[in-house]
């Protein structure tokens, strides 16, 4: 049942879907026939690895008045900067580990780290407070009273994790009829990107139906 | 036959959004009504513009890695005056406006202008020529935004800026991300075929 349950949730709460966080990264990718589950895998590594930092910044460096206002304004700076750090890691890493086949992956890094896939995730996590309400840190997080309460390393990871595998299905969903949006029986005006655009609509609204019923 | 590049071709044919599906999140979740439209345009323009002019002073021997890291914190940088800016503006539409502003915005410090367009063809353009060139395209990018963001506003409440319009049916579901994937996927075959069709006429 929480399996069921944990499937229908990345449906509900996918990012492609319903938020449509990584749809560029998603059509550019389809666009250059990148390899789809790659990217996926990548976005989900890195989307864990931010929020889990983003977390131990917030509960073990007391950085929870930056969701406030005005200081939330300054939020890009620090999730750049995590995400950042996360990109020049991989990347040292992949040189390390893969040597000369690394030139083969770093594209699909380069490509997967500063997106609105990996960064929305970020801001979903840790939802900003009002600006009427003093900063406490359990209401500062997005995954209070669903998971885990309070600021934890598992949930963070887990959210990471979650979005990227959400991002992974949208991936499957779009890669399984790929060849079919660019084929030439469709017609020229809507072959490609807009019949992209038309399939994720379509698919957006059965999972908005599912969602108002 | 090969295009002929024009300066002002990224307003119209070779728009960021409709041609090349660049910066689609802010428009099929925020542009639903020409209010927040514009909010989105300001914040895109103020950032992108930037954002790009300043990277352009960034030294071309860096490893692209490093400055991919490089422009995003720039963009980063240049979201906070400008997002506040913005707020400064209209501070009661900008604080009630949930996640577009909680989210959306922010984002625009990472938009593929920034860490994808601008190494790939901002920065091989003529130092002259890029700045006009940037321009058109983010002008582009306004006005696609605003025309997705007036389409919904009158198909989902029959309003235009918050005045009545004579419209026989609602839709209220349009402003829903489902609406704006649709809209947008129309958008850009409409684009395509005004497009193709002038093309065709030229080399006839």
């Amino acid at each position: 049942m929480q399996l069921i349950s944990a499937l229908f949730s990345l449906l509900t709460e996918n990012l492609i879907f319903t938020k449509a966080l990584g749809t560029s990264t998603l059509t550019a990718a389809t666009k250059r026939n990148s390899n789809l589950l790659m990217m996926s895998l990548i976005i989900s590594g890195i989307s864990a690895l931010s929020c889990m930092v983003a977390n131990f910044m917030y509960s073990q460096l007391h950085l929870t008045g930056m969701l406030k206002q005005p200081y939330k304004l300054g939020l890009p700076i620090l999730y750049t900067a995590i995400v950042s750090v996360i990109y020049i890691i991989i990347l040292f890493l992949l040189q390390k580990i893969c040597g000369e086949k690394a030139e083969k992956y770093k594209n699909y890094v380069h490509l997967s780290a500063f997106n609105c896939a990996v960064m929305g995730t970020l801001y979903l996590a840790f939802t900003p407070v009002y600006i009427s309400q003093d900063v406490e840190i359990p209401k500062a997080f997005y995954l209070q009273g669903e998971l885990y309460s309070g600021f934890s390393t598992t949930g963070a990871m887990w959210f990471g994790l979650k979005n990227g595998i959400g991002f992974l299905l949208a991936s499957l969903m779009l890669s399984a009829v790929r060849e079919r949006l660019y084929d030439e029986e469709v017609p020229e005006a809507f072959r490609g990107f807009p019949a992209i655009m038309i399939y994720t609509g379509l698919i957006s609204l059965a999972i908005y139906s599912i969602v108002t019923m | 036959m090969q295009h002929k590049f024009s300066i002002t071709d990224g307003l119209l044919k070779g728009n960021a959004v409709l041609e090349k599906g660049m910066v689609i999140a802010p428009i099929v979740v925020c542009c639903t009504t020409l209010q927040n439209a514009l909010l989105v345009s300001l914040a895109f323009a103020l950032i992108t513009i930037a954002t790009v002019w300043i990277c352009s002073f960034y030294s071309g021997n860096m490893s692209y890695a490093l400055r991919m890291v490089c422009y995003a914190m720039t963009g980063a940088v240049v979201s906070f005056p400008a997002l506040l800016i913005c707020r400064i503006i209209n501070s009661g539409f900008y604080d009630s406006a949930g996640s577009m502003t909680a989210i959306y915005l922010p984002l625009l410090s990472v938009n593929s202008f920034i860490v994808l367009y601008a190494d790939s063809y901002f920065y091989k353009l003529p130092e002259k020529t890029m700045p006009i060139v940037l321009l058109f395209h983010v002008l582009g990018f306004c006005a696609t935004a605003c025309m997705v963001g007036a389409i919904r506003e009158i198909l989902s409440m029959g309003t235009i800026m918050g005045n009545a319009v004579d419209i026989p049916i609602v839709m209220k579901g349009i402003s829903a991300p489902w609406g704006g994937f649709i809209l947008l996927g129309l958008l850009c075959a409409l684009h395509r075929v005004i497009f193709s069709k002038k093309d065709d006429d030229s080399c006839n």
